[in-house]
């Protein structure tokens, strides 16, 4: 038998009581109870129902499961109308709010609630505006107007906007950088691709799957100054939903011609399989300021369906059995 | 006996299916508000507890190939120019 130490290079704290605030993956013993201890996920993930949306879409979305937005997008039935509606989640039910400035389909947005970002869509729209939970107003352009970028890294005054899709010439591998003001333009994909599921920070981010011509599984991340290639996730698909942090990450459905309900999720390094969405959904909303043990999935071709990721958390026993 | 049981049911939003629901029986949702449940006990009580009216496979698939009939030959009737920016509805083939 190994010892703890000498897998993990560290010794198991002998406590009389638990901690007050353990890290996730913290590991104790507790000599009150003689019980080895554990903080983490405790149960295993699903999705269940929320609140139905008001205008069945695809739209672009930022904030948590339980404080969510969602702007624009596309009716998803004739006349498949561009949209400049926005509506917020409580974590039970949707409501209208006001409209963002423009209406446009494929859009990218980040951030939380009350200090969200949207940017780009369909014709090469190169806006951006930024939310404050009640108004709209104007940001900087982006410098290449697109669509079918990635949202979902970073917040509304430190975002990127990743890969895309220009007409033409099609796929693009540019990336640009938002301060709050006005976009730059950053270090480049390695691989062009659009419909990336976006997740973590200017300085952290995580870019999984997308599409050209066919749906991919290649996933690049970003510190700040360059993207590398890791480990390609398990599915391919453009236009996934996406919750969570560089390393600890959701992404769910995707693949606008067959939607798919497939969840995974990603540790900084592996992916492994969640379990599945009801609905499939592609170009939908998720939860760009969530995690990836509590998310959200938002019409994207599935009507007005809303589902709700939970993977129940605490301290729990490890058993040697 | 059959792997699932297939019915219609309206999506009422939140608690519609719960976390617990989705360990305790498959469930996926198709157009045409048809639901693929896990053939146990607990899915058949949970799709009678949502008004659900059970159907056959193959009738629960013509509901959503006439869905999807309809959705397709919508976009397909679309000018070319609204085309470029939506993906056409692909089929669905129920489990």
């Amino acid at each position: 038998m190994s010892d703890y130490n000498v897998i993990a290079g560290l010794r198991i704290k002998y406590l009389s009581a638990d901690p007050s605030n353990p890290e996730d993956g913290q590991v104790w013993y507790n000599s009150s109870t003689n019980k080895l201890r554990v903080e983490g996920v405790v149960g295993t993930g699903a999705w269940a129902s929320g609140g139905a949306v008001g205008l069945a879409r695809t739209t672009a979305s930022a904030g948590t499961q339980t404080a969510n937005v969602i702007f624009g997008g596309q009716m998803n039935n004739p006349p498949y109308a561009p949209q400049s509606v926005v509506e917020e989640y409580n974590g039970s039910s949707w409501s209208e709010v006001n409209n963002m400035p423009y209406a446009a389909s494929n859009l990218g947005g980040t951030g939380t609630q009350t200090a969200a970002l949207v940017f780009g869509g369909y014709y090469n729209v190169s806006t951006t505006a930024e939310y404050d939970g009640t108004n709209w107003t104007g940001g900087g352009s982006l410098n290449t107007g697109r669509e079918i970028m990635t949202g979902g890294a970073g917040i509304q005054t430190a975002a990127l906007a990743i890969g895309g899709y220009i007409r033409e010439p099609g796929a693009t591998n540019k990336v640009e950088q938002y301060n709050g003001s006005s976009w730059t333009n950053g270090p480049t994909l390695n691989t062009a691709l659009y419909g990336r599921a976006g997740s973590g920070t200017t300085s952290a981010a995580l870019a999984g799957g997308g599409q050209t011509s066919s749906q991919s599984n290649a996933v690049e991340e970003y510190n700040g100054s360059s993207w590398s290639t890791v480990n390609a996730r398990p599915y391919s698909a453009g236009s996934a939903m996406a919750s969570g942090t560089q390393t600890a990450a959701l992404n769910y459905g995707g693949n606008p011609s067959s939607q798919q309900t497939t969840t995974v999720s990603y540790d900084g390094t592996n992916w492994s399989a969640e379990s599945a969405m009801a609905n499939g959904r592609s170009m939908g909303g998720g939860s760009p300021s969530g995690t990836s043990s509590a998310a959200l999935a938002t019409t994207g071709g599935a009507g007005t369906a809303t589902e709700e990721f939970t993977a129940p958390s605490g301290t729990s026993n490890i058993s040697s059995s | 006996m059959s792997l699932f049981i297939y019915g219609t049911a309206t999506n009422t939003g939140k608690n519609f299916f719960t976390h617990q629901d989705r360990l305790d029986f498959f469930l996926s949702g198709h157009p045409g508000n048809i639901w693929v449940v896990g053939n146990n006990e607990k899915g058949a009580v949970w799709l009678a507890s949502k008004n659900g009216i059970t159907k056959t496979k193959s009738e629960a698939q013509a509901i959503v190939d006439a869905e999807i009939t309809a959705a397709q030959a919508a976009w397909d009737a679309l000018p070319d120019d609204e085309k470029t920016g939506s993906t056409r509805p692909g089929n669905i083939t129920l489990p």
